[in-house]
C-alpha cells in the first residue's frame, strides 16, 4: 500500500512538472494561448540549416548576414515561456566597400537584430526587421527559405511595413533591404 | 465654458490654447519650463469641467462615518475635494451621474456615454462603414479628426502597409483600419507565395499617438474625455479612451514605439496568440503602466463593451449601459 502511494505521488509530481512543448514547425497552426512554462522548441532541428554566414549582392549593395539559433527565455511580467528562434545580424556595404550599416556586433537582445517569428507550413522562416531608421518606416517582415539539396543557397524576401513613430519629422525613409525581388545568398 | 455639441462633429476651434509648449505635438524634448501644472498639485486650466488633478485623493477619515468615504476638513466630514464625488442620499460619497471613478479615485466623464454619442454621429458612422469595407486591402487607411471638426483622409503608407497618422496640436482623434492577412506574393523568389499576418489590435505606435493626443488636450482646449483612437478590423472594432491623470503620461518614461515592438509581438504572436484583447491588456499593464488607458469594443449592433483584466489575468467584459 505504501509503495502504491509513493508511486502515485511520483506519477502526479511528474505529470504536474511536465511543461507544454510545441515543435517550432507546428507553432504556426497552434492557435491557443501558451500554458505557463511552455516551450516552443526546435525538437527536430529544422532551424539548424539557416545557422551560419550568408552573403549576396543586390542592386550594387553587398549583404552579409550572420544567423544564430537562440533560446529566448521570456519570464517577465505576464510572459512565461521559452522559444527557440533565429537571430539575424548583418552588414551592408556599397559597391566601393563603404559600410552602410553593421549590426554584426550588436547584442542578441538589441532591437535592431532581426528576430525570428515562426516557421511556415511551406518551410519558410519569418522574421521581424527594424532598421536603424525604423522610426521613419525602415521596418517590415523578412522571409527566408533554403531548398537546395546542399542547403548552401538561401533566398531572402522583404515586405515593407513602413510604420512611423512620433519622432519622425523627415517623412518616409529609404529602405536598405531589397524590396523589388528576392535576394539570393550563399553560405560561407 | 468651452463646449462642443457632442451630437454633431466636434468643433473646438473657438477654444483657447493654454500655454502651448513646444513639446507635446511630437517633440518629446522641449517641455515648457514655466509650465508648473506638471508639478504635483492643483488642476489644469481646461475649463470644460475636466480636472486633471495631480494630488492624491484623501482616504476616508476614521472619525467620519465608516463607508462614507468622507474626510475631515475644519471638523466637518465632507467628500474629498479632489475626488469630484458628491454625497448621495445614504451619506456616501459617490460619483455624480454620468461620471465614473477612475483608478485614482477621481470622478471623470464616463467614456461609455461619449462613445455611444460618437457612434450615433452620421459622419462617424459613414467613415466607419467605409473603413470596414477596406480591411481586405493590402494597406491601412483612415481618418484623423481636427478640433475644428474637419476630417482628414489618411492614405500615406511609405511604401508599406502601415498608415502614417500625423498627430499635431489640433488632433482630437483618429480612426484607421488594421488589415487582414494577405498574400504578399513570392517575395523570396523560392517559388512559394509568402503571407503577411498583421495584428488586429492597436500597435505600440497607435497607442503612443493616442497618448500624445491625450497629452495635447491639456493645452489645446479639447476635453480629454473626447480624445480617442479607433481601430477597425474584420475581427472587431476597438477604441481607446483616457480616464487617468494626464500628467501620468510622462514622455521621459515612455519609449519609442519601435522599442516596444519585439515585446509587443511576444504577447500577440506567442503568449496570448488566441486572444488579442488579453494580449493588449497584458502588454499595457506590463510595459506602459499608465492608469486610465481604457479599451472598448464597439459591436456592429451599437453595443459598447469595456475590456479590462481580471485578477486571474483573463479579460473581463462589461457592457456600457
Amino acid at each position: 500500500m505504501k509503495n502504491i502511494l509513493i508511486g502515485l505521488i511520483v506519477l502526479l509530481t511528474t505529470l504536474s512538472c511536465k511543461a507544454q512543448v510545441i515543435a517550432v514547425e507546428d507553432f504556426e497552426n497552434h492557435n491557443q494561448d501558451l500554458e505557463d512554462g511552455a516551450y516552443i522548441k526546435d525538437i527536430n532541428n529544422v532551424l539548424d540549416k539557416y545557422v551560419g554566414t550568408w552573403t549576396g549582392t543586390y542592386s550594387s549593395k553587398n549583404y552579409e548576414f550572420t544567423i544564430i539559433k537562440f533560446t529566448e527565455n521570456n519570464t517577465n511580467g505576464s510572459l512565461n515561456y521559452k522559444v527557440d528562434l533565429l537571430l539575424m545580424k548583418y552588414k551592408i556595404t556599397d559597391s566601393t566597400g563603404t559600410e552602410l550599416v553593421n549590426t554584426l556586433g550588436f547584442s542578441n537582445d538589441n532591437m535592431f537584430v532581426i528576430r525570428g517569428d515562426y516557421v511556415t507550413s511551406n518551410d519558410t522562416y519569418v522574421l521581424s526587421y527594424q532598421g536603424l531608421d525604423t522610426e521613419c518606416g525602415q521596418n517590415g517582415t523578412i522571409y527566408i527559405s533554403i531548398s537546395n539539396a546542399a542547403s548552401d543557397v538561401m533566398k531572402l524576401g522583404f515586405l515593407v511595413d513602413g510604420e512611423m513613430g512620433l519622432d519622425c519629422t523627415a517623412g518616409g525613409t529609404i529602405q536598405i533591404l531589397p524590396t523589388t525581388s528576392g535576394l539570393e545568398l550563399t553560405k560561407q | 465654458m468651452c463646449r462642443g455639441n457632442p451630437v454633431l462633429y466636434l468643433d473646438f476651434s473657438h477654444c483657447s490654447n493654454y500655454q502651448v509648449p513646444d513639446g507635446p505635438s511630437g517633440d518629446n524634448t522641449n517641455e515648457n519650463p514655466n509650465d508648473n501644472q506638471t508639478s504635483g498639485g492643483g488642476t489644469n486650466n481646461n475649463d470644460d469641467g475636466d480636472s486633471t488633478v495631480t494630488s492624491p485623493v484623501e482616504l476616508e477619515d476614521p472619525r467620519c462615518p465608516p463607508g462614507s468615504g468622507k474626510v475631515m476638513i475644519d471638523d466637518v466630514c465632507v467628500c474629498p475635494p479632489n475626488s469630484n464625488k458628491i454625497e448621495d442620499a445614504n451619506g456616501v460619497c459617490n460619483c455624480p451621474e454620468g461620471k465614473i471613478e477612475n483608478a485614482s479615485g477621481i470622478c471623470v466623464e464616463d467614456p461609455c456615454r461619449y462613445i455611444k454619442l460618437q457612434i450615433q454621429n452620421p459622419v462617424y458612422t459613414a467613415q466607419a462603414n467605409e473603413l470596414k469595407t477596406k480591411t481586405g486591402l493590402n494597406q491601412e487607411t483612415g481618418y484623423k479628426q481636427n478640433k475644428d471638426g474637419t476630417q482628414v483622409a489618411l492614405n500615406e503608407t511609405n511604401g508599406g502597409h502601415s498608415l502614417t497618422i500625423p498627430i499635431d496640436i489640433n488632433t482630437v482623434g483618429y480612426m484607421h483600419t488594421h488589415i487582414n492577412g494577405y498574400n504578399a506574393g513570392d517575395l523570396d523568389s523560392d517559388g512559394v507565395d509568402d503571407f503577411e499576418k498583421p495584428i488586429k489590435m492597436f500597435s505600440p505606435a497607435d497607442l503612443l499617438k493616442f497618448l500624445q493626443i491625450v497629452k495635447n488636450s491639456k493645452y489645446n482646449g479639447v476635453p480629454t474625455h473626447l480624445t480617442y483612437g479607433t481601430m477597425i478590423s474584420s475581427s472587431g472594432n476597438y477604441t481607446l479612451r483616457f480616464t487617468g491623470v494626464i500628467d501620468d503620461i510622462d514622455v521621459t518614461n515612455l519609449k519609442k514605439a519601435a522599442v516596444y515592438k519585439n515585446d509587443y509581438k511576444r504577447y500577440f504572436e506567442q503568449q496570448f496568440k488566441s486572444n488579442k484583447e488579453r494580449a493588449f491588456l497584458h502588454f499595457l499593464k506590463d510595459h506602459i503602466n499608465i492608469n486610465g488607458i481604457d479599451l472598448y469594443r464597439i459591436r456592429d449592433n451599437g453595443d459598447v463593451e469595456k475590456k479590462t483584466l481580471k485578477e486571474n489575468g483573463r479579460v473581463d467584459t462589461s457592457d456600457c449601459e
